[in-house]
């Protein structure tokens, strides 16, 4: 059954059955409690209870049930002021109460009545810093958090602003990884990311796409597990930033935060000794400035709050070659910088901004609109320059060849939200919705701005890959290197000394996507009381996700070569005829999703001694190819939640709990785009040794004469096809198992809470998780045929079942801001063992979801199943602030953080056919672990009250105080020869050819894929050497205003 | 945009009731092909070709290269394919001719047999391959006939190979590995007076997969390395005395013991 899906968009669209949201990342928080007669001790029912704050667009009144209960929701996080008055009682007040968001604190208190003796102590309750009705593990950032730590080191993520995702740092037991942040094991593209409800993850893969300032946000809270019904769609973590309001007064603040180059200790160069270069990147700058202001257009009615923030970052690149002076010993050569070689000009950068302007409407005092656009646009590279791409880009760790490599990205996002708040029937029934649209648009240039087409410039120049020894100083005659003449005969006079193993000509291949993603969503709350109260919820949603991709090769060509063979059947294209292969200038990609989902829960405070909270969650998402056409639906995503909270001191101030919950993945876009239909490549192969001899004519002169018809080689071998001469992936769609299973992950969490001392708590909590199905590509004919289905299940039965197997404790310890210090701490002992690290590889770093490696070839399985690369094991962090107040005006703010985590497991890989480092040659993880990572940070700010309360800041971080300098990579490529698993133990093991006892049969031999064993001249030399370090010590300086 | 999609959309965006819309998308017809790579094709008589001079040259087993096109966005595909019979014939037909290389590209396309391929395989994921603007209501019906010249200084040498009922199975878990269908092959050789004429079913299984005894063609399981063949086949296939692996069993068997 095919739909077409831009017509169900645009009647959804048109007819407005696209119904709103629910914003329950902004409005999330709750306060309950219960009210006590202080003499009786019996509840106390029609007491008015009134929350203010800051924070809060005027107050919020409830009134006490008959069983003196009281429930407020729908609260934005802040500090609040709660007032409890009853006539013949006297009024009682609590100030300064701290609310996260999506927490629900109890705030029991017993009131005095007026015949009380005045003299008589009165217990009330304190203020509860543990949430007693939900099982979620994680934190919350709030705004004194997110101004007082330093969240992350300068530059992190490519960019030199503070994106307030980063809060996921200072989570208990969670860690960076490639592309955002690893939760409970999992890959940062599984994590739900949101801003004020909305996602802003990207369509296409999943990772952060709009990095907002944290200047902005009022909190941010990440939830690490024990998720409610409320909660779906992914089988990571949640990241959920709550930006802030404007409020009845006049709040703002301006500020600065600058890490320059000269506060920054030298880097470590990295030198390869298998490839003759070397390389160091040294930042030069990163820095954030900006302001932000709120406050009312009507008085009680409507307020504003806007913000702009522009940060930029700045790398200088320096690379050189090397000349082999002396190669007697293999496992050591030793080589010699070609100082002319040398080059320093030459930078990396990324500019952009954030930006947010929001209006907040009460029309009526139950109800709440909100309209909002946010985003961050930057630019990256430029002439001359590296683009620095946030996330999806590294630094380079090699030779630049600025031909192919240099360019200009611009990555724009912006988000538009629209939603509605609102309370009815005495505030038993609460609506929360929301209407919303996110966009990305990437687009990539060449060095010298030629664009897609051009018949001149770089977009034009054919890429050529040339995968044989290049003497340096045919480079440097041509161009593309720099040598001075003496070096240049030098080499000339030794020959084989200064050899390349491998270069790139040719200009770089444009590139434009644009991603959107329409979501709408809406939920009800409603308050019951049954055997104790009932806090209800249900809600409605549906996401539609679209891309329209562009992608192109520089030259229309791409000539990868192997000594006089090369191919060229990279390049777009499609194959009409046999034979008959039309070139195309461009790939499109459309695809396009469609999800919607309900769910129900029930959270059951049975006497307000136990919470019980049960809910249940269905989703459906339906995936659409270029030709909109249905390509894969992911069904019958039943999730069941359930969990019991137990207050046993039941008094608010400690909790036992168990949650458990499955969870289901959004199928990013990428899957369809390669493979619905198929991209269309294909091309031609050249074999002439005359023609085609680029090691020692120069590309531009060469090429043409090299692709001419004549040389075109007969790809079929002898075999029998129809076209001889033309190869192309026929663009057929993949395949899809009939009984595929959406991917899915179940947690159990369980554990313990208690309020030590006042605002203070200590936790300890255990987390288990692992997959049920994964949805990945596979091939059952070594290559031949790839189809989409389940490893282990269904007619992928034959390959190994897709496990990810995360155990963690996890003991925390946090300290509220109260009393002008802050504390928090924790330490996670986990275990990540398997042979799925989730969407993308961490070995390759490939980012493909739901298409990684793991699983093509049958014949790659052994071996494969160990520790994954995220098994980090230990975690540790701390974090202390404390604030001196000297007089009235001023103070002085110090804080100190440590982050420690032990080293990653590595491997040792080969290559299988064209997967290159698909061999492990060992089992997952069983080389030797890298080593501990730690870094302190340490600031320092002062701080002067100025007339009119604003306040002027200024201060500075140091990080990695220690300057700290551990290995964070090695090179794992054992080699770069085909081979096939091996039966040893670790990489040590492994013997060759030039060793006796190392016969074919031998468990420990390193077996080529002709079963020969091979010598050990295969082995790669940089094998276990540090490919990268740990940033050296920096410091970022911080100047703010806030009035 | 027909109506029908219109609807499902309703149904499934309307949240209520929808688990109307949950099964997976069918698939276009597929057929497995790479270039280098082919299927093994075994023949079994219909019509034997005559005793005498004619028997030698009876079609026994060869391999067959097949390839679609389909235009992106466009539902229509095409299909090539050729036989190993004729692709030795024109190899050695180049090495005595001395053809140009532009020649030599312009000759082998005359080997290859052109077609119409359906675009959905039907309730029993069968495909199959029909003569371009022929009468699709009988598939089966379909011919093909292909007559190759072998020039040059080589004896001309006329071969014709005329195809009926191709059938290639497309599913999942079997994406066009098994072929079969019906040929008419002929041979007359310069002087001979007669042309040797025989009628065949075949059965085409992929990759086409050298071996030497049974045990070669076990397919690779869970990190045993064995053959590239499906290895819902393992049990079924057998070494054919040509040197490449067949199966045992009539295709559509096998694929219905897939389909449970």
């Amino acid at each position: 059954m095919h739909q077409t899906l831009l017509s169900w968009a645009r009647w959804a669209l048109l007819t407005g059955v696209v119904v709103a949201s629910v914003s329950w990342a902004q409005s999330s928080s709750v306060f309950v409690g219960t009210v006590r007669d202080a003499l009786t001790k019996e509840p106390v029912a029609e007491v008015v209870v009134t929350v203010t704050a800051p924070e809060k667009l005027g107050e919020e009144i409830v009134v006490t049930d008959g069983t003196g209960s009281y429930r407020i929701s729908q609260l934005p996080p802040g500090t609040y002021q709660l007032r409890f008055e009853k006539k013949n009682y006297r009024s009682f007040e609590r100030e300064g109460v701290l609310l996260d968001s999506h927490k629900t604190l109890r705030v029991n208190i017993e009131m005095a009545p007026l015949s009380m003796d005045a003299q008589e102590e009165v217990v009330v309750g304190q203020t509860p810093v543990i949430d007693v009705d939900s099982a979620a593990v994680g934190m919350v950032a709030n705004e004194a958090f997110l101004r007082k730590m330093p969240l992350t080191r300068p530059g992190y993520g490519n960019t030199g602003a503070v994106v307030f995702s980063a809060v996921a740092l200072s989570t208990p037991g969670v860690q960076g990884d490639a592309y955002g942040f690893s939760i409970a094991g999992t890959t940062s593209p599984e994590n739900a990311v949101f801003v004020d409800g909305l996602s802003v993850s990207s369509p296409h893969t999943g990772i952060l796409g709009t990095h907002l300032s944290a200047e902005f946000m009022q909190d941010v809270s990440v939830i690490t597990g024990g998720f409610m019904p409320e909660y779906g769609r992914t089988t990571g973590g949640i990241i959920s930033g709550t930006t802030k309001s404007g409020s009845n007064e006049f709040h703002g603040s301006v500020f600065m935060v600058f890490a320059p180059g000269a506060l920054t200790g030298k880097a470590k160069s990295v030198s390869n000794v298998a490839s003759q270069y070397g390389y160091l990147n040294e930042r030069q700058y990163s820095g954030e400035f900006g302001f932000d202001l709120g406050g009312p257009i009507v008085k009680d009615k409507l307020w504003f709050y806007v913000g702009f923030a522009p940060s930029m970052l700045k790398f200088k690149l320096s690379t050189w070659y090397s000349r082999l002076v002396d190669d007697s010993n293999p496992e050591a050569p030793i080589y010699q910088r070609l100082e002319s070689s040398a080059r320093d000009h030459l930078r990396a950068d990324n500019r952009g901004y954030s930006y947010i302007a929001k209006l907040s409407y009460q029309p009526a005092s139950n109800h709440n609109l909100s309209l909002e656009i946010f985003g961050s646009p930057s630019e990256a590279g430029g002439s001359g320059r590296w683009s620095l791409g946030k996330w999806e880009q590294s630094l380079p760790a090699g030779y630049i060849q600025d031909n192919v490599t240099l360019g200009r990205l611009q990555e724009d996002s912006r988000d538009l939200l629209l939603k509605y708040a609102g309370s009815f029937w005495e505030k038993r029934v609460l609506v929360d919705a929301h209407l919303g649209w996110h966009h990305q648009r990437n687009r990539w240039f060449s060095d010298d701005g030629s664009l897609l087409g051009a018949t001149s410039g770089m977009t034009s120049m054919p890429l050529t890959w040339v995968d044989e020894g290049i003497e340096m100083a045919n480079l440097a005659d041509w161009g593309y290197i720099t040598l001075s003449e003496a070096d240049k005969a030098l080499c000339r006079a030794n020959p084989g000394t200064c050899v390349i193993d491998g270069f790139w000509f040719g200009g770089s291949s444009p590139e434009d996507t644009k991603l959107d993603r329409v979501s709408a969503k809406a939920m009800g709350t409603l308050l019951l009381q049954a055997w104790g109260h009932h806090v209800v919820k249900a809600g409605v949603n549906m996401e539609f996700m679209s891309m329209d991709s562009l992608n192109s090769v520089a030259g229309g060509r791409y000539l990868f070569g192997r000594s006089s063979f090369y191919d060229d059947y990279e390049r777009y294209g499609v194959l009409l005829g046999p034979d008959v292969f039309r070139e195309d200038l461009y790939s499109r990609s459309q695809p396009k999703s469609i999800t919607y989902g309900a769910f129900v829960q029930d959270s059951w405070s049975i006497f307000d001694k136990v919470t019980v909270n049960v809910g249940v969650r269905w989703d459906q998402q339906q995936l659409y190819g270029s030709d909109n056409k249905l390509a894969l639906v992911i069904g019958n995503q039943w999730s069941p939640r359930a969990g019991v909270v137990y207050d046993f001191m039941q008094n608010g101030k400690s909790k036992i709990f168990v949650n458990y919950a499955r969870l289901y993945e959004t199928v990013p876009l990428s899957v369809i785009e390669n493979s619905f239909p198929g991209r269309r490549k294909g091309g031609y192969a050249y074999v002439s040794s005359a023609d085609c001899d680029f090691a020692n004519e120069d590309v531009r002169v060469a090429f043409e004469r090299c692709v001419r018809a004549e040389n075109r080689a007969n790809m079929s071998w002898g075999a029998p096809n129809p076209s001889q001469y033309a190869f192309a992936s026929n663009g057929q769609s993949a395949l899809v198992d009939p009984q595929l299973k959406p991917q899915s992950t179940d947690e159990i969490v369980a554990g313990v809470e208690y309020e030590v001392f006042e605002n203070a708590s200590l936790g300890f909590n255990y987390t288990r998780r692992y997959m049920n199905h994964v949805i990945e590509n596979m091939s059952r004919d070594n290559g031949y045929t790839y189809f989409i289905g389940n490893p282990g299940f269904g007619i992928a039965k034959e390959f190994p079942e897709a496990t990810r197997s995360y155990n963690a404790f996890t003991l925390t310890f946090r300290k509220v801001f109260s009393g002008l210090w802050f504390a928090q701490a924790s330490y996670t002992y986990a275990t990540l063992k398997g042979n799925y690290s989730g969407l993308f590889k961490p070995e390759t770093n490939k980012l493909s979801p739901n298409a990684t490696t793991d699983f093509d070839f049958l014949v790659l399985s052994p071996n494969r199943s160990g520790n994954l690369p995220l098994d980090n094991r230990h975690n540790i962090q701390a974090q202390v602030s404390k604030e001196f107040e000297f007089s009235s005006k001023m103070s002085l703010g110090l804080s100190l953080s440590y982050f420690g985590i032990s080293g990653a497991p590595t491997n040792a890989y080969g290559n299988y056919k064209n997967a290159y480092g698909e061999v492990f040659i060992t089992p997952r993880g069983s080389g030797k672990r890298l080593p501990w990572y730690s870094t302190v940070h340490a600031g320092v700010k002062f701080n002067v009250r100025l007339a009119g309360g604003s306040v002027f800041s200024v201060g500075g971080t140091i990080f990695n105080l220690f300057n700290f300098r551990t290995t964070t990579a090695v090179d794992e490529n054992f080699t770069y020869t085909d081979v096939l698993p091996s039966g040893a133990k670790t990489p040590e093991d492994i013997c060759f050819r030039e060793d006796p006892a190392c016969t074919p049969d031998n468990p420990n031999a390193l077996r080529g894929t002709d079963g020969m064993v091979l010598s050990s001249s295969a082995k790669n030399k940089n094998f276990g050497r540090a490919t990268n370090y740990q940033s050296p010590i920096s410091a970022r300086l911080e100047a703010r205003i806030t009035f | 945009m027909k109506t029908g999609h219109w609807v499902c959309g309703l149904v499934c965006g309307g949240v209520l009731g929808v688990f109307a819309c949950v099964e997976q998308p069918q698939g276009y017809c597929q057929i497995a092909q790479q270039q280098g790579q082919a299927h093994f094709a075994v023949y079994t008589d219909i019509t034997p070709m005559k005793e005498g001079a004619c028997a030698a040259k009876k079609l026994t087993a060869e391999r067959i290269g097949f390839e679609t096109y389909q235009l992106p966005m466009q539902d229509k595909i095409n299909i090539a394919w050729r036989t190993e019979t004729l692709q030795q014939r024109f190899e050695e037909a180049s090495k005595a001719s001395h053809w140009s290389a532009e020649e030599e590209q312009e000759v082998s396309l005359t080997l290859n047999v052109l077609g119409e391929y359906s675009s959905k395989p039907d309730a029993e994921n069968r495909c199959y391959a029909l003569n371009n603007g022929s009468n699709l209501d009988d598939p089966l019906l379909v011919e093909f006939s292909k007559t190759f010249e072998a020039a040059g200084t080589l004896p001309a040498t006329t071969y014709t190979y005329g195809w009926r009922n191709v059938v290639v199975y497309s599913m999942p878990a079997s994406p066009g590995q098994l072929v079969e269908g019906e040929v008419t092959y002929s041979i007359q050789e310069e002087g001979a007076s007669e042309v040797c004429t025989g009628k065949y079913h075949f059965v085409a299984l992929w990759p086409a997969y050298k071996c030497k005894s049974d045990e070669d063609c076990t397919p690779s399981v869970r990190g045993q390395e064995g053959s590239p063949i499906n290895p819902d086949f393992a049990g079924f296939l057998k070494c054919h005395e040509k040197g490449y692996c067949t199966v045992t069993l009539p295709p559509k068997e096998l694929i219905e013991k897939l389909s449970k």
